[in-house]
């Protein structure tokens, strides 16, 4: 490995590139020239390389084994490098990371934005947020929907998903109307529901007045609005992680199910003890992304609810929103924002770390 | 017996799915047919077809700049985010997938780090960059944070994909004297049509629907895209739910034609991408 050479990292392949293929013996035979090493037909070296060359034999570097790999870098694997990483690390670095460790800096002081940061506020930021009652709540709703996405919408999604996961027409219409919700905007699916739940106008109005009742506000009662809120969020993703299922289902090895029909199984037990069981990981999978769209969860929130009524309905993203970004308040938001991110990969590790290592054992 | 069990079975199936079928789609037909609605009919027949075809409601939307205007900015966010998202990122997968160099997971696990947290966390930071540097108000001050949001699960997508393409074809275009940015061009990205497709897909749906980035960012009406220019609609007219609701189905109208004629493409993409991130 050439790995100690001072040179930037790109400059430095290993033995498994095409260059040490068997039909290129370059690196193992020192004594032909570097140039002539070099495939001869197109090859063309980078202005001033033939300079470069000269100038090392007129001081007498001694000819390096490794050379014609480093010519060659330099013509064509790091121009490529060079050409094709810069973009994205620096576009990932400029809106990805910096932030997040600037915020983390920014954490540490009351700051409006304007200027440069003065006022040291400590932990201050930190001990009110994690002191407020309604980041608690705000939490609280996360998880939340965390808990019904796993015990009903997973539930849901997976005995639909086993009813449609096969080819026929009919599983065909109906996989992509239950997709639907999925791929609309989730603004759109928190006003669709603002109307649906309308005291005045809405569905639920209409289904109060056949009763000969006077609707009540769902969304501006505490509790029926976070009731409300967790059936928009099963309505709206349960068509995403039956596609999931499905995926899944269809990936189940035809054999296991021929032999368990020779074997005399009823569709339940298959089902049960075969099917079931294969799924596990995709469960585990859903449910991962279960966890992370409730960290996400946001527009739907305001759309829906605006967090109220009492910022009752708040998730924690939208608690950042309403509480650290609308009124400017950079320290605060940013000590929120850091919170949701340790949050987010203590959350991930552990997660991973519990049900996913079996997955890479297999 | 067994013949009796399983239309039984087949009974019941078709039952539960038309039901939840009913369910799922209960909303999307009362959100259409109440844009046609007057206010009285509305109150009293949600689900209905309207006792009266109403259509100034779309009419007025439909013929009004704004409408058009809004779902414009969209159209140009998405189109430069998604096809920047696959630019940058199959560029920095090719290196990471076919150049072997010291750093090289380093480099790969930086960029997947994205996937870890949700954009909301980095926002006010992402706010005050973009405020620097003069993007405010401006398509790029939406499209360069969500190039840089997708930059995760489209390097790891299509990381894998690259590199799972045979190696014959790299060594040969190698003994021919190809360069590795035209073996990009040659022979990754032509090979790669499905895995850029689902990148695509992934970008454009997350794009066409972004609320927090715009909201933060675009102070100017006349840039609206879609999601704010409904939220300030509905803010104006309140509960006037036939207007809101004629103006929810119209920016419905894009999403649903595209995705009918791309059903197959796009479900596929936004599981598989998901499975395989």
């Amino acid at each position: 490995m050439p790995g100690d050479s001072k040179l930037p990292n790109c400059l430095e392949p290993t033995i498994d590139t095409p260059m040490a293929s068997p039909d290129r013996p370059a690196p193992a035979n020192p004594e032909r020239s570097p140039v002539s090493t070099i495939t001869p037909r197109v090859q063309e070296d980078p202005p001033g390389l033939a300079e470069a060359r000269q100038v090392e034999q007129l001081i007498g570097a001694k000819p390096n084994r490794w050379r014609h790999v480093k010519d060659f870098s330099r013509s064509s694997q790091m121009r490529a490098c060079l050409l094709f990483l810069p973009p994205a690390l620096l576009i990932f670095t400029l809106f990805v990371t910096w932030p997040v460790v600037e915020a983390a800096y920014y954490s540490f002081f009351n700051w409006n934005g304007y200027g440069a940061p003065s006022k040291w506020a400590g932990l201050d930021n930190f001990l009110r947020v994690w002191t407020d009652p309604i980041f608690h709540h705000s939490l609280l709703n996360n998880l939340l929907i965390v808990l019904v996405s796993a015990f009903i919408q997973v539930p849901i999604a997976l005995a639909l998903a086993l009813l449609i996961s096969d080819k026929s027409r009919s599983s065909v219409v109906f996989r992509a109307i239950f997709f639907l919700p999925y791929i609309l905007g989730e603004i759109v699916a928190g006003l669709i529901w603002r109307y649906m739940y309308d005291g005045n106008y809405g569905v639920v109005a209409v289904v109060y007045r056949w009763f000969g009742q006077e609707a009540p506000e769902v969304l501006a009662t505490q509790g029926w609005a976070t009731a409300a809120l967790l059936l928009v969020v099963v309505w709206k993703y349960f068509g995403f992680h039956m596609a999931l299922f499905v995926a899944g289902r269809q990936g189940i090895n035809n054999d296991v199910l021929e032999a368990a029909k020779i074997d005399g199984a009823t569709r339940w037990q298959t089902t049960s003890s075969v099917i079931l069981p294969l799924m596990r990981p995709v469960v585990v999978l859903s449910l991962f992304f279960s966890i992370l769209g409730s960290l996400q969860t946001f527009a739907i929130i305001i759309s829906l609810t605006d967090g109220g009524p009492s910022n009752s309905t708040n998730s924690a993203v939208s608690y950042l929103y309403n509480f650290g970004i609308k009124r400017m308040r950079v320290g605060f938001g940013s000590a929120i924002g850091v919170t949701l991110f340790v949050i987010c990969v203590l959350v991930m590790l552990i997660y991973k770390r519990i049900f996913m290592r079996a997955k890479e054992g297999q | 017996m067994k013949e009796q069990r399983s239309s039984l079975f087949v009974y019941y199936r078709w039952l539960l799915l038309l039901l939840a079928s009913g369910l799922c789609l209960l909303p999307l037909w009362a959100t259409v047919v109440g844009g046609f609605k007057s206010p009285g009919d509305l109150r009293t027949n949600a689900f209905g077809l309207p006792r009266q075809w109403l259509t100034e409601n779309y009419v007025s939307i439909a013929t009004g700049g704004r409408f058009w205007q809004m779902l414009g900015n969209s159209a140009i966010i998405a189109f430069f985010t998604v096809f920047l998202t696959l630019l940058v990122s199959s560029m920095a997968s090719f290196v990471l997938a076919h150049i072997h160099f010291a750093g090289k997971r380093w480099l790969a696990n930086y960029l997947a780090l994205g996937l870890t947290f949700p954009f909301a966390t980095a926002v006010l930071p992402v706010f005050i960059r973009v405020r620097d540097l003069g993007l405010l108000d401006s398509y790029w001050g939406v499209i360069l944070p969500q190039i840089a949001f997708n930059l995760g699960f489209a390097v790891v997508l299509l990381q894998g994909f690259f590199s799972e393409l045979p190696k014959e074809l790299f060594e040969a275009a190698f003994v021919d004297g190809c360069s590795y940015t035209r073996m990009f061009w040659r022979i990754t990205l032509p090979l790669s049509l499905p895995i850029l497709a689902t990148v695509g897909v992934l970008a454009l749906v997350g794009s066409w629907n972004e609320y927090l980035l715009p909201l933060v960012m675009i102070n100017d009406e006349g840039l609206y895209p879609w999601p704010l220019g409904i939220m300030q609609y509905q803010g104006q007219y309140g509960t006037d739910w036939g207007k809101v609701l004629a103006f929810v189905s119209l920016t419905l109208a894009p999403a649903v034609i595209f995705y009918l004629m791309a059903q197959k493409y796009i479900i596929a993409g936004l599981t598989s991408g998901a499975v395989k991130g």
